[in-house]
């Protein structure tokens, strides 16, 4: 006999057997064995075993009677050093694999139970196999396995089925499909809802929705499942093929028709998009082929309330109840959508069906009612609505926004526990996730309940995060709450968000000025102001919050836009910033670029900016760069005067000495050069500049006057004194005198030795000015010069003059 | 004085009238899915875990009226779990839902929800259905996700899903559902496709209940199963269970419970065993001299098969004898195994004779004239005519046993009598045993599965009753779905369950691989860690003594035995033990003390997650002693003391010792009771056990300790004992303590 472990197999468990079939060459120990001498057997058989004599007439009693014993492991040992030895005793490999099972070391067994398999493939053995891999979530060998069953044993319809998922799940979409189309081959007519609905997945999947809607077409085609349909219908919404759907619907419409959930889709989709008025025409057509069922019936009627929403409702999944009620709660009593051909056609239906056919659906009958405003009809069907022994969140709400349209006057009551209503809205609200709508309106209901403070936190979510008509909600709840304080958090809040519209803004910034808040009031205010123009209203209201002297940050705000402005708005930001006390920053800007003093408007506000430099030297300075630059002599002039107000005269004068360069017979110039040097005391050039001057003005009292005190303090008493005359005879000439010609005419007339109509003038203007100071010291001078010197002592004493400071 | 005393407890906690914690699940089942509750999954799978959560379970079959909500008040929680989706009223069913949810009451649905349809196939109209499912914050379209290759599982909470295996391979089909509460939280959440209504959640728990999706709890496939959900952290969570102590079957003096016993199947099987077998040994033999003499320290209770051993059935002198001296051993309790095995109890509830003649013996071969004289007053046409069964579901029935059994019961011979299964095996046994040892438990043949009137029949002979269940827990059942409930209630009736299975599941139905019972082992150890969810149960047939193998399985579980830290009881002291958990009230009587009541012979009290928790000794009553295990505290209540109060109070440092004012038992072999304290440093009790009596004390004052005890010769010894530095008093005791003796602990010295 071959040398061979096979008997084990066979004495396994029947002990007794196995022996006589072993190759004589161990008498002793089988001897014992046969005896029933297990014990001294065993040990026979293990010290010929641990002398070396592993062959298969020692090894395989051995391991049986390990086994008899229960001492599995010594059993596996032996087993195991069989095989390494003979790798190809299949039979002493399942029994290994066994051994391993019943010591339930089940990787081992698993691991043998492959090997043994890929040598010698069993069909059930491998079903085994392919068991223990699923129990194990090995859904890869799994997969192996079953892919060698199919190979090996091919024809069974579900392998193939279960291939394709297993393969689906590992990502191996196109050999599912290949496995698929080999069914489709092997078994052309078995056809399975999960089995279409997988390949048809897959096809959607794999980039062929073509062939997926061929496919669809031609099962359809072949025979009719609607419930398949139907799966189709959902796994395409899945998929985003709406329109794939919509196709496949209208492509069977005939027989869609036929079955409800069907045509609901294919009215949700056309509705959907936008054909809603093919969507009516179908079901207005069947409605009067009188094959519309009392469910459709309903269809058609909510279609005819409410077209607008009914796309949106039917299959937006978690939101279908919610809108559907939500559109009736809002239409009401007003509805606007019954038109005259849709209220004809709804009265028709409820001709044919009467009332009863609303039964299932209460309210949407009580809505139709109020739409065909027959409220003691809507009315039944609230009650009826409010009766039902279990009322979704949604009916409640909807029953109670009816109620609420009925007006506070109306005797009909709300029974429903409006406080558990509450409670359960709220609930609901807290669920995440939940989308804008369905949230607007579960608050909408909380509000419509009355139930203020419990929509608070939810009105405030919404504020938030959609503002608008929320945000005024959520305020004027707070208002009528009274809780002031959160509703200047709510606003401080939110005008820190920066997608606020400016109105709103706006809104909240007076609210926050109404209050008090400056702060808060300055900040949203800024917000508006960075976009706005800055002579608008924003920036007024800012620039008025801020007042006369506003702070670093408010300067440096306009700065910043000043900065950044062009044009006039940049002239109109600087003149801002002038106000504001920020000259220096707008000088220093200018200096930096000081082309745009070229615009008038930024010159005039430069202007400002340098009449509001407080400080002499930095004026100069000011000016004499500014100067350096200039080269019109309309600007010079300004500045010249502007030097010449902040009493910078040396700085005017250079201003003047430049336009004379440009101009030199400018007249302004030629008279202020020698009015100042005048007052500097020097004379000639105060001659010369004046000379020059009246070449061209010889109708200048004052220049001719001071021409002449030049001379006179030159002691060129008779150059002067025609200077003095021309000045006389022009101030003596003149119409209106004012108080310094009236000055100099006395002075001129003093100067030309008539003291007494000198002193007659002074003291006609000590009468209008008693304190002046030089009238009086004219006035001294003209009494010393007719000699009278105790009146002139008088005058002096009297005023505390001194007469040596003349 | 003493008045006083009693005067003060009662002022302080005992006249306190509150209300017991609820700690009844009613748990749904349809008896037309499922016939048996034992067959129903919430038993199969969900009860055990809900056991270990304190919780017990009442069913209700959906068939039946709804229960009165009036009824409901120690009902903690419903539990559904329906394998199809119709039921006779659903309707009714939701708003019987309603009332019971604002009654507090937590709602958990498992898999369908089982109220898409009526009887008659007529819908539930969507919105009730969710208004169903709305109650614990989902909602649905009842759109169903049938193919599932594209399915992404967006969320997995690792606590509470992925427990035994992950989701993997081809997902279940599921139906849609969605979140629309904010006080749920989701566990398993799938999305697939494009848009966002393509999305759903499969596991969540809210401030109702919970529910998770078809196909999502756990794996099925034939017999194989495994939880994907964790079963303990799920109802936990669902039910809210964590203001409830746990009444803990597993433990005693702060040791796993170790208790074994034995059917009596095999007595007269001659052994193949070779050191016996020449003298033609009884298996049963075999097991009396290796077993009961070869292991005296771990008791084992022996239920005989009366017919085996009653002379007018199958007993001889011999075994009879044999029967004697066994039971004389001090190790061995005494238990019936019935008289005449029953295979299918079932067979029996409607027991017709006649039936069983026609069925079964009339068709052998030789039908002894004996038996027919006894089946004959009970047959209405002659014993002669072969009249085929018309009775339909009795030929169904028969044709059910057959498969499995072949026959009704092991013996024929008489036509059955429950009173003589029961009461007559008790009394048959009875005089076999010594003077004072009484048969103290029933121990189910076959199916295990005994009706209620043969468990009744068990509580009127004042004994317990055990076996069913088989626990497994090992690489060929990996999962706690095999591991047991503690029992089963049926209506009042109360089968306990025994904590491990035989040898004969090991052993391909004593068919093959006689060894396979050493594989108990593993069974032992995956249901010892991380949780304790059972005894140390040794339990098997006198066949077990008729192979090598099997011999040396058995003899290496009660090594492995030896090895473990275990309080050894007797059977029907276990079976006790599993009674008082049905039985036990918590009142509640602050946030963290609770009076503890109708606790039969159940002795500890668990606290889960309690590491930072200890016993206020001072304000607790009839507390013995305390341990942390795995996380857990177990409290061990003084069986003396029918009524006991639990204190808690904070243990912030986690000590393991936390210190008290008075001694406290740690952990012993014995189960100790009567616990006195004499003076602070002396306290008195009694103590009983198998094997060495070791026991680990924390006392108040360290020092050194006499420890002083008679034996039953009556002669006083004592023991000496010094504390660690723990103020762990560990000592170890050597008198026999089978029955009852004092002991007392008494501070001698302060070691220096």
């Amino acid at each position: 006999m071959k040398q061979h472990l096979v008997v084990i197999s066979i004495i396994t468990g029947a002990l007794g057997l196995g022996f006589l079939l072993i190759p004589r060459g161990s008498q002793m120990p089988l001897m014992y064995m046969k005896g029933g001498q297990f014990i001294l057997a065993k040990g026979e058989f293990e010290k010929q075993y641990a002398s070396g004599n592993d062959s298969v007439s020692v090894a395989a009693p051995l391991a049986e009677l390990y086994l008899h014993f229960g001492e599995i492991n010594k059993a596996i040992n032996i087993l195991e050093r069989y095989l390494e030895e003979k790798p190809q005793d299949t039979q002493a490999r399942k029994i290994l694999a066994n051994v391993y099972r019943d010591a339930q070391r089940i990787d081992e067994h698993l691991i043998q139970m492959e090997t043994l398999l890929n040598q010698a493939p069993d069909e059930r053995e491998y079903r085994n196999l392919y068991t223990l891999f699923k129990n194990r979530g090995q859904s890869k060998k799994q997969l192996e396995t079953l892919q060698k069953i199919v190979q090996l044993y091919p024809g069974s319809s579900s392998d193939y089925i279960h291939l394709a998922y297993l393969q689906a799940n590992e990502g191996l979409l196109r050999d599912s499909v290949k496995t698929l189309e080999t069914l489709d081959a092997l078994h052309p007519v078995l056809s399975s809802p999960d089995k279409e609905e997988l390949h048809m997945s897959l096809l959607l999947d794999t980039g062929n929705s073509d062939k997926a809607k061929d496919r669809a077409q031609q099962l359809l085609t072949r025979n009719f499942d609607a419930p398949l349909f139907v799966r189709f219908v959902n796994l395409l919404k899945s998929k985003g093929q709406e329109n794939l759907s919509l196709q496949l619907l209208q492509y069977f419409a005939t027989p869609v028709e036929k079955y409800t959930t069907l045509l609901r889709y294919l009215i949700d989709l056309e509705a959907e998009s936008g054909r809603i008025i093919e969507a009516l025409a179908r079901l207005e057509k069947l409605f009067n082929a009188g094959k519309l069922s009392g469910s459709l019936a309903l269809t058609f009627v909510e279609l005819l309330l409410e077209p607008k929403n009914f796309g949106q409702g039917l299959h937006a999944e978690k939101n279908f109840q919610l809108q559907t009620i939500s559109t009736g709660a809002s239409t009401g009593p007003d509805n606007r959508f019954l038109t005259a051909k849709n209220r004809e056609l709804v009265e028709k239906i409820l001709a044919r069906y009467g009332e009863g056919f609303l039964s299932e659906r209460p309210l949407l009958a009580a809505r139709l009612m109020f739409a065909l405003q027959k409220e003691s009809s809507a009315l039944a069907w609230m009650k009826q609505a409010e009766s039902s022994p279990v009322l979704t969140l949604e009916e409640q709400i909807e029953i109670a926004g009816l109620y609420g349209q009925l007006g506070p006057t109306h005797p009909a009551r709300l029974t429903l526990d409006t406080k558990k209503l509450e409670l359960g809205i709220a609930e609901a609200l807290q669920a995440p996730g939940l989308p804008q709508p369905r949230k607007e309106e579960l608050v909408t209901a909380l509000l419509d309940l009355g139930a203020r403070r419990r929509a608070l936190p939810y009105l405030k979510h919404l504020a938030d995060n959609a503002g608008g008509d929320w945000a005024d909600a959520y305020e004027e709840t707070l208002l009528n709450l009274g809780r002031k304080e959160e509703l200047f958090k709510f606003w401080r809040q939110r005008v820190k968000k920066p997608d606020l519209p400016d109105e709103e803004r706006r809104q909240i910034a007076y609210q926050f000025l109404d209050a008090g808040y400056k702060a808060e009031a300055e900040q949203a205010l800024l917000v508006l102001a960075a976009t706005a123009s800055p002579n608008g209203p924003d920036v007024e209201q800012l620039l008025f919050l801020w007042g006369p002297r506003p702070g670093r940050e408010a300067k440096k705000w306009l700065l910043e836009k000043a900065g950044s402005a062009s044009g006039d708005e940049r002239a109109e930001w600087m003149h801002h910033l002038v106000e504001a006390g920020g000259a220096e920053e707008v000088v220093a800007l200018l200096q930096k670029e000081p082309s745009a003093a070229r615009s008038e408007k930024i010159f005039t506000v430069y202007l400002d900016a340098l009449e509001d430099l407080r400080s002499g030297p930095e004026l100069v300075a000011a000016i004499n760069n500014l100067v350096a630059l200039e080269h019109s002599p309309d600007k010079l002039l300004r500045y010249g005067k502007l030097a010449e107000e902040r009493e910078q005269l040396e700085a005017a004068q250079a201003v003047y000495k430049k336009i004379l360069q440009i101009q030199p017979g400018d007249g302004y110039a030629l008279n202020q050069l020698g009015q100042m040097a005048f007052y500097e005391n020097r004379w000639k050039e105060t001659q010369d500049y004046l000379g020059r001057y009246l070449s061209t003005n010889p109708n200048d009292w004052e220049a001719y006057y001071t021409y002449a005190e030049a001379g006179y303090l030159q002691e060129d008493i008779a150059g002067a004194k025609q200077y003095y005359q021309r000045a006389l005879e022009i101030l003596e000439k003149s119409s209106e005198k004012t108080f310094p010609m009236e000055m100099a005419q006395a002075d001129c007339l003093r100067r030309l030795g008539n003291p007494k109509q000198a002193l007659t003038i002074y003291q006609s203007l000590l009468k209008k000015r008693p304190d002046d100071n030089n009238v009086k010291a004219n006035m001294i001078s003209s009494l010393m010069d007719l000699g009278e010197f105790d009146k002139a002592q008088q005058v002096m004493i009297a005023n505390r003059i001194n007469v040596t400071g003349q | 004085m003493t008045v006083l005393i009693i005067w003060i407890s009662l002022g302080t906690g005992f006249a306190d009238q509150k209300q017991p914690i609820p700690r009844t699940i009613l748990a749904f089942y349809d008896s037309q899915e499922s016939p048996n509750i034992r067959m129903t999954r919430i038993h199969r799978m969900a009860e055990m875990p809900l056991n270990h959560l304190g919780l017990k379970l009442r069913f209700a079959d959906i068939r039946d009226e709804l229960p009165a909500i009036d009824d409901l008040s120690d009902v903690r929680g419903v539990l559904t779990w329906f394998e199809s989706d119709r039921m006779p009223a659903p309707i009714k069913f939701i708003k019987w839902s309603e009332q019971v949810i604002n009654q507090g009451i937590q709602w958990v649905i498992l898999g369908n929800l089982g109220i898409a349809r009526d009887m008659q196939r007529k819908d539930t109209p969507l919105s009730l259905i969710n208004h169903y499912i709305g109650q614990l914050g989902l909602q649905t379209q009842e759109n169903w996700k049938q193919v599932t290759y594209d399915v992404q599982l967006i969320h997995k909470d690792p606590r509470l899903v992925e427990f035994e295996r992950p989701y993997s391979g081809t997902l279940p089909s599921f139906p849609q559902m969605w979140r629309a509460s904010g006080h749920i939280s989701t566990y398993l959440a799938a999305a697939w496709g494009k848009n966002q209504q393509s999305q759903s959640d499969l596991v969540v728990i809210g401030s109702h209940g919970g529910y998770v999706a078809p196909g999502y709890s756990h794996y099925e496939n034939g017999d194989f199963q495994q939880w994907y959900i964790n079963p303990f952290e799920f109802f936990r969570l669902a039910f809210k269970t964590d203001d409830l102590p746990k009444p803990d079957t597993t433990t005693l003096s702060g040791r796993r419970i170790y208790y074994s016993h034995i059917d009596g199947d095999g007595w007269r099987n001659i052994t193949e065993i070779e050191k016996y077998k020449k003298n033609g040994t009884l298996s049963a033999e075999v097991i009396f001299k290796e077993v009961f003499n070869g292991f005296p320290d771990l008791p084992v209770t022996l239920a005989p098969i009366a017919a085996d051993l009653d002379p007018e059935w199958y007993g001889t002198k011999n075994s009879i004898s044999l029967a004697r001296q066994m039971f004389a051993l001090p190790n061995v309790e005494a238990g019936s195994h019935t008289y005449s095995h029953p295979f299918s109890w079932k067979y029996f509830q409607n027991y017709q004779a006649e039936n069983e003649w026609r069925e079964f013996i009339q068709h052998r071969k030789k039908i002894d004239e004996k038996i027919v004289k006894r089946y004959e007053p009970f047959l209405s046409r002659s014993k002669t005519e072969l009249v085929p069964t018309s009775d339909k579901s009795s030929k169904n029935e028969r044709k059910s046993i057959q498969e499995v059994y072949e026959i009704p019961r092991a013996y024929l011979d008489y036509p059955f009598d429950l009173n003589k299964e029961i009461k007559g095996s008790v009394e048959f046994i009875n005089q076999l045993l010594p003077p004072g040892k009484k048969v103290t438990v029933l121990q189910w043949s076959g199916d295990t599965s005994p009706f209620p009137a043969a468990i009744e029949a068990a509580g009127k002979v004042h004994i317990s009753n055990i076996n069913g269940g088989d626990s497994r827990f090992d690489p060929e059942f990996p999962s706690h779905t095999w591991v047991a409930p503690i029992g089963l209630q049926l209506g009042e009736q109360l089968q306990i369950y025994a904590s491990a299975s035989n040898e004969n599941t090991y052993t391909d139905l004593w068919e093959g691989r006689y060894y396979g019972f050493k594989n108990l082992i593993l069974t032992l150890q995956n249901t010892e860690s991380p949780r304790r969810l059972k005894p140390f149960n040794i339990y098997y047939h006198l066949y077990s003594g008729e192979k090598e193998a099997s011999l040396n399985a058995l003899l290496e579980n009660l090594q492995f035995a030896r090895q473990q830290e275990i309080t050894p009881v007797t059977t029907s002291d276990y079976a006790k033990i599993a009674e008082g958990f049905y039985s036990t009230q918590f009142i509640p009587l602050g946030s963290q003390t609770w009076r503890i009541e109708n606790r039969g012979a159940l002795q500890t009290i668990r606290f889960d997650e309690a590491a930072h928790l200890a016993v206020d000794m001072d304000k607790s009553q009839g507390v013995m002693g305390q341990r942390y295990y795995q996380k857990n505290l177990y409290v061990s209540l003084d069986a003396a003391k029918k009524t006991a109060v639990i204190a808690l109070t904070n243990n912030p440092s986690g000590a393991p010792f936390p210190s008290a004012s008075k001694p406290y038992l740690v952990q012993g072999r014995w189960q100790i009771s009567n616990l006195q304290f004499l003076r602070d440093d002396r306290i008195v009790f009694t103590a009983q056990g198998f094997g060495n009596g070791d026991m680990v004390w924390k006392v108040p004052r360290p020092g050194q300790y006499d420890i002083q005890f008679t034996d039953e010769a009556g002669i006083k010894h004592t023991v000496k004992a010094s504390t660690d530095e723990n103020g762990i008093l560990a000592f170890h005791l050597q008198p026999l303590a089978i029955n009852k003796i004092m002991i007392s602990l008494t501070r001698v010295n302060e070691i220096l």
